[in-house]
């Protein structure tokens, strides 16, 4: 079987992880070349926190079920945290549809970064057959978030169906009603899709609950000044502040005007009172921008329950990972079988031309864990970039192998910029104490 | 205008639905196809054959999610296009990710039901962390490059393909467990 056949085969994932991959929007915040910031759509990142009603919060003991729930679910120690401060809305909703598939909506939580909806359905998420499906969409009937998930708690047909929010949102970003639906449907029974064309059809059926936030008790997430200067290798990073909220703490960051590379990541742990890390939620540093667009820092991410209890936290710095160009508009020369001067470990390993009159061109770059190198080659007339069209990986080596095809190749037409991405560790971590 | 009031107007036959289709989704539909075809012009074609055939098909369709509908019918349109002008196509994005699922499938037999195949796949992904199986479909669904997995997960290039690399071997020895040859 070909690839391409292979490829067409792959048509038999699922919705639900089609949908996922469609959903999820770019997280990057680090782009490589500094032009592109201004090109990428940025929401200001407005921080705050709502309190859902602490006056009606749950009560747990009075609450048929819910006890039950809250006791025996698996939440992440900053949702339990969040329960236990009483940060939960509680719902208590129920309906029967016209078939008699039955539903409860227990509680929702919500915080600037996202929104969970704990429910409960006698019909399965995934599967032959009969299952449900949960969506939610704001008063004007359009999805408002980045990514949405539903997950099966450890209670029996008990469910999460959580929301994540591209940017935090602040009190008035915060929907006032959700409109919550789990409507039933079949997707394949008997191994075949339920219809020709494979696709879920949905009975008539569909619960529908109009979930009312209430956001009168607003929380500012509390905020830390630590303003401190770090230097690492003549560059220089400010720890401006922390930002704890219920369920999670941002510290905030900025470069110094006067650095000549551009930072990419940061190693920074955050210690809680008892030293225990923090776990961090982000994979790189996020971008925080201002009203026009333009870069005005960036944050990092960790998962965190001491919103009640901010003492002796401690952040310790092990490393930032820079960027910076290292060769600029090399020209890619077949004549003189160059490009450019390469960096150490860095090698040209093969210039050859087709007899259709395409360049091949392979490189050996170098790629460890502390140094790696990033090259592009690019047409300079039309300023379109070349694909690479193969590479090998030799990770525990520590070098890569990339290749070009450039089709109906001009002397001349070509350069290659080549960026190196280094991480700059201090001799010992450096220790921040936040209060 | 929402999924499902589209959806109504295809089923009350109101041709409005065709100009909301494509104000919502062109974009995404072009996107997808260009990454099959390699061409501007076949992802426009491609996405227009798609809006006649959404036309066609709902009725009786009621799609659970019409973007997933229509992603899914251009798709397949655009795999139609590939076959037909596959000789133009060397060298492009599309072949590498043809030529990274043969590898996972490196002795060609493939011969499994189509249903326990499915059940694997999706049981397979369902077992995989979040950021790992998006990257998988949007790159062997989706047929997303390697620079568009790079700007969305914010990884550098090479972790991008390793990562990549090491779902596919995962996947491989998913599918020997469960019995099927590959």
């Amino acid at each position: 079987m070909t690839g391409i056949d292979l490829f067409e085969r792959m048509d038999i994932i699922e919705d639900k992880y089609i949908a996922e991959a469609m959903e999820e929007v770019t997280a990057v915040s680090k782009k490589k070349y500094w032009w592109q910031w201004m090109a990428a759509a940025f929401v200001l990142a407005f921080i705050g926190v709502v309190n859902l009603c602490p006056g009606v919060a749950v009560a747990m003991n009075n609450v048929v079920g819910l006890k039950e729930l809250v006791q025996v679910v698996t939440f992440d120690k900053s949702m339990k945290a969040c329960l236990e401060n009483e940060y939960a809305q509680y719902i208590g909703e129920e309906q029967i549809t016209k078939d008699g598939h039955y539903s409860k909506v227990y509680y929702v939580v919500a915080d600037a970064s996202h929104i969970s909806v704990f429910y409960k359905t006698d019909v399965p998420y995934t599967g032959e057959g009969i299952h449900h499906f949960p969506t939610i969409t704001n008063t004007e009937g359009n999805f408002f978030y980045s990514s949405m998930v539903a997950k099966e708690t450890d209670i029996k047909d008990s469910y999460e169906f959580r929301m994540d929010f591209l940017d935090d949102i602040d009190q008035e970003g915060l929907p006032k009603t959700l409109h919550f639906d789990i409507s039933y449907g079949t997707a394949w029974e008997n191994g075949k899709p339920s219809t020709e064309n494979g696709w879920i059809q949905y009975p008539d059926a569909v619960s529908s609950y109009e979930i009312q936030l209430d956001d009168k008790f607003f929380v500012e997430a509390q905020q830390y000044t630590i303003d401190k200067k770090i230097e690492l290798d003549g560059q220089s990073i400010w720890l401006d502040e922390l930002k704890v909220y219920p369920t999670k703490t941002k510290l905030i960051i900025h470069e110094d005007t006067a650095n000549d590379k551009r930072l990419c990541e940061m190693d920074a742990e955050l210690l809680d009172k008892n030293g225990e890390e923090c776990t961090r939620t982000n994979e790189c540093i996020q971008a925080i921008c201002g009203e026009n667009g333009e870069l005005t820092g960036y944050y990092l991410c960790y998962e965190s329950n001491f919103f009640a209890d901010t003492q002796g936290l401690q952040i310790v710095l092990k490393g930032a990972e820079w960027e910076s160009v290292d060769v600029a508009s090399a020209a890619v020369s077949y004549e003189n079988k160059s490009v450019g001067v390469l960096p150490e470990k860095c090698e040209l390993l093969e210039m050859q031309m087709d007899s259709d009159n395409t360049l091949l061109l392979r490189l050996k770059m170098q790629s460890t864990e502390d140094l790696t190198y990033s090259d592009e080659v690019w047409n300079e007339e039309t300023g379109d970039f070349c694909e690479d069209t193969n590479w090998d990986d030799y990770e525990e080596e520590g070098y890569y192998i990339r290749e070009y095809r450039i089709a109906n190749y001009q002397e001349g037409m070509y350069k290659m910029n080549i960026t190196k991405y280094e991480w700059v560790r201090p001799e010992n971590p450096i220790l921040i104490d936040v209060k | 205008m929402n999924d499902n009031q589209i959806i109504e107007l295809f089923w009350s036959r109101d041709k409005k639905a065709l100009e909301y289709a494509q104000q919502a989704y062109h974009s995404l539909l072009v996107h997808i196809a260009k990454n099959i075809t390699s061409s501007d012009e076949d992802a426009e074609e491609c996405a227009n054959d798609t809006y006649l055939k959404l036309w066609e098909t709902i009725p009786p369709v009621r799609p659970e999610s019409l973007k997933n509908y229509a992603a899914r019918v251009v798709r397949n349109r655009a795999i139609d296009v590939y076959r037909r002008e596959k000789a133009r196509r060397k060298g492009t994005e599309i072949s590498n990710i043809y030529e990274e699922l043969e590898t996972m499938f490196a002795d060609g037999k493939n011969e499994y039901e189509e249903i326990e195949f499915q059940d694997l796949m999706n049981d397979f992904l369902k077992d995989l962390e979040k950021k790992d199986r998006i990257l998988f479909v949007r790159r062997y669904w989706r047929g997303d490059s390697i620079r568009d997995l790079v700007q969305w997960s914010g990884l550098k290039e090479s972790a991008v393909k390793m990562r990549l690399l090491r779902i596919r071997n995962r996947f491989q020895d998913y599918l020997k467990e469960g019995g099927i040859q590959v």
